[in-house]
């Protein structure tokens, strides 16, 4: 639901993002020199994180499409140029153009090396010699009747398992529904392994504790699917520090393709974790959820400064001082989400010079004992935050907001969902002094009244407004978002006091692309026929 | 209104808009290719690999859409996720049909090559197998099972254990 504003800022932020990581590759020897064969501008739709267009970037994984806008960064060195040539050269499969074809054939041959014994399967040669005769034969200038009379997919069986159509196909469905669609046969199997971008959005994540069960060369084999089908990135569940350290052994590969770590209900310890970070020379990106023996100390031994981004979250052992190592031990860190319900107001006056200028995404996702003093250290410390996040850090008043408002004038993205005590006052701040604020999330924040929902519709930047559960909004307050024309998300999920008639109003919002009216008793039937009808490009979610 | 006319398999000559033709990528190469113009009125096109019931169809379709908007290019990501929600009811009610036609018209799509109508029948087929599990993909197709027990479970794993970001 969020996802498309979301990726609007997150795509900006990861711009400059890339740059900076760019400045940090230019050290390191083995720069890849492949091009990145898309590119977009648009709004990227599907779950794609900063990190995994960063590493395309980087890497030259096609999993998804690379901003236009890094090109025009002000840093440019050899990956950039290759975008740029790229762009140039567009790398489209078309019907009846032979030149994809030919790079087809050429890709699916570059995959097998990569893949390794992986793709030695029989069937996986089928495809090639198929399409082998479709390029001959549109080679063919003589094009006459007898010539289309020829065609070969006479048959449903025929044309689904037709390389060409397949490619095309299979883009209706969405990466989740893939898994599904690739253990149908292998012809489908090796179509969809070959393309990263039919696996973007997902993460492989390797449940430790079946593994230990599983043989050398099975694992070799999972191992293998991962870095075909372009994976960057990887997540443990319950992992120890046995399975940390089997990984080291039997995933060679990973060092240099892993740029993404998630360890999910693991009991690994410090020293697994620091086996691990030590052997991923690539990683980028490092999630410990629910790591409860990891323990400060073992933060402090093994983070490096090549993390940009980082979430710990759920790990008991998380307080004050692991946010100390954060600050100390990762100068470029641009992504930090932290939940913690031990953290202190003290905590976030340790930020280094250097992260204010770095640090763009800050997440405190129910840290409860943060108050307004820790407002006041964070927009001393981090004054260039983009987006900030203090959804359930109930203590927080509008005092606080005022503070943000006042001091984090470029945060495109402002989150204080479970803030209760926030109130109309906090709205009139933002509405005043967040002029770049183009998403709002709101939710449960009971005491907002029409007052401050006047407030908030006249922010013209504003593109998506999530308001669920605000118990006291009526059609009055919904009248005036009626009037934010740019607005393309909206929640008014669980709003209990809209009516029928106030919701049909939403049909003025022209843009709207989302709208999310779950658990609205004015939602009833005929409004959703009557907004569908009137809104046809908005997806509505009842 | 310039017109052509058009052979099914069955030997059924249907006579329609040169512009509905058109529809058809196929049809448009082998007119250019042969040079056909104006003058040509005569000359019949031969589509042996579609029948009168299903030609009928698609010509129904192309008269509909004729007018539509070509789709631009950066409409046209090829590397994106596309929507199968957004079939438009004129279209829905076109394709209710059984199982055997809509397969037949998908045929007919890809070997006319015509868009619009290999679009939105490919989204009724993506609808259709949305949820299925592999082997009942596998049915409706007609598509042999050509994994070993071993590589089937292999590539079960490999995707079962994939989740999202």
């Amino acid at each position: 639901m969020k996802m498309s504003t979301q990726n609007t800022i997150v795509e900006r932020a990861s711009a400059e993002l890339t740059k900076r990581i760019n400045g940090l590759r230019k050290h390191s020897s083995n720069s890849s020199t492949s091009s990145v064969n898309n590119n977009n501008s648009n709004t990227i739709v599907g779950k794609t994180s900063v990190m995994e267009r960063v590493t395309n970037v980087l890497c030259g994984g096609g999993s998804s499409s690379n901003n236009s806008n890094n090109i025009h960064s002000t840093n440019l060195n050899s990956q950039n140029s290759a975008t740029n040539m790229s762009i140039s050269t567009p790398e489209k499969p078309y019907r009846y153009q032979t030149k994809h074809q030919h790079n087809s054939i050429f890709n699916h041959h570059n995959n097998k090396m990569i893949g390794g014994t992986a793709s030695q399967g029989s069937n996986s040669n089928q495809s090639t010699p198929q399409s082998l005769r479709k390029y001959q034969k549109q080679q063919g200038t003589n094009k006459r009747f007898t010539s289309v009379t020829t065609s070969p997919i006479l048959t449903i069986e025929q044309l689904f398992l037709d390389e060409k159509f397949l490619q095309q196909f299979l883009f209706f469905f969405s990466s989740y529904e893939r898994r599904d669609l690739a253990q149908v046969c292998t012809t489908w199997r090796d179509i969809l392994y070959r393309n990263p971008a039919y696996f973007s959005g997902l993460v492989p994540v390797l449940q430790c504790r079946e593994m230990r069960a599983t043989g050398n060369q099975d694992k070799v084999k999972l191992y293998n699917s991962i870095i075909r089908r372009g994976f960057h990135s990887i997540a443990l569940n319950g992992a120890t520090d046995e399975d940390a350290l089997d990984i080291v052994h039997t995933f060679p590969l990973a060092s240099k393709h892993i740029h993404s770590l998630s360890l999910r209900g693991s009991s690994i310890s410090d020293r697994g974790l620091e086996a691990l970070l030590d052997f991923l020379q690539s990683l980028f990106e490092l999630e410990l959820a629910g790591c409860n023996e990891v323990t400060e100390a073992g933060l402090w031994a093994c983070l490096t400064s090549r993390i940009v981004s980082l979430s710990l979250a759920d790990c008991i052992n998380v307080a004050d001082e692991a946010v100390g190592a954060v600050a100390q031990l990762l100068p470029s860190l641009y992504e930090f989400s932290l939940q913690a319900y031990h953290v202190t107001d003290s905590a976030l006056s340790y930020f280094s010079p250097k992260q204010s200028h770095s640090l763009s995404i800050l997440r405190l996702n129910s840290c409860w004992e943060l108050t307004n003093h820790g407002i006041v250290n964070i927009v001393h410390s981090l004054p260039h935050l983009t987006v900030l996040s203090l959804s359930g850090c109930s203590k927080i008043t509008d005092d606080g907001v005022e503070l943000i408002a006042e001091n984090l004038q470029k945060l495109r993205a402002l989150d204080l969902s479970w803030c209760p005590r926030i109130t109309d006052a906090a709205l009139e701040y933002i509405a005043c002094d967040l002029n770049m604020l183009e998403e709002l999330t709101l939710d449960r924040c009971v005491h907002i009244t029409d007052i401050g929902v006047g407030y908030i519709s006249t922010m013209i930047s504003l593109n998506a407004l999530f308001l669920r559960w605000c118990s006291q909004i009526r059609d009055f307050g919904l009248q005036h978002l009626c009037s934010m024309r740019n607005l393309q998300v909206l929640s008014l999920a669980g709003c209990p006091l809209l009516t029928s008639s106030g919701l049909s109003s939403i049909i003025q919002l022209r843009h709207l692309q989302e709208l999310e009216l779950t658990n609205c008793p004015g939602a009833s039937q005929e409004l959703f026929a009557y907004l569908r009808e009137h809104l046809p490009r908005c997806m509505i979610i009842e | 209104m310039q017109t052509i006319k058009l052979q099914s398999s069955d030997n059924e000559i249907f006579e329609c808009d040169l512009a509905v033709a058109k529809c058809s990528a196929t049809i448009r190469t082998m007119l250019e290719d042969l040079g056909i113009d104006e003058n040509s009125e005569d000359e019949v096109v031969p589509l042996p690999n579609v029948n009168s019931a299903i030609l009928r169809k698609v010509i129904q379709f192309c008269t509909y859409h004729k007018d539509d908007p070509v789709p631009s290019s950066t409409d046209d990501d090829e590397n994106k996720e596309k929507r199968t929600d957004d079939i438009t009811s004129w279209d829905a009610d076109f394709l209710k049909v059984d199982q055997g036609t809509l397969f037949e018209l998908i045929l007919a799509a890809n070997y006319l090559d015509i868009r619009s109508l290999l679009d939105v029948t490919c989204k009724t087929v993506a609808n259709m197998i949305k949820g299925k599990t592999p082997d009942e993909i596998r049915k409706t197709f007609n598509i042999k099972n050509d994994f070993t027990p071993a590589e089937e479970e292999q590539v079960r794993k490999e995707n079962t254990w994939c989740e999202e970001k």
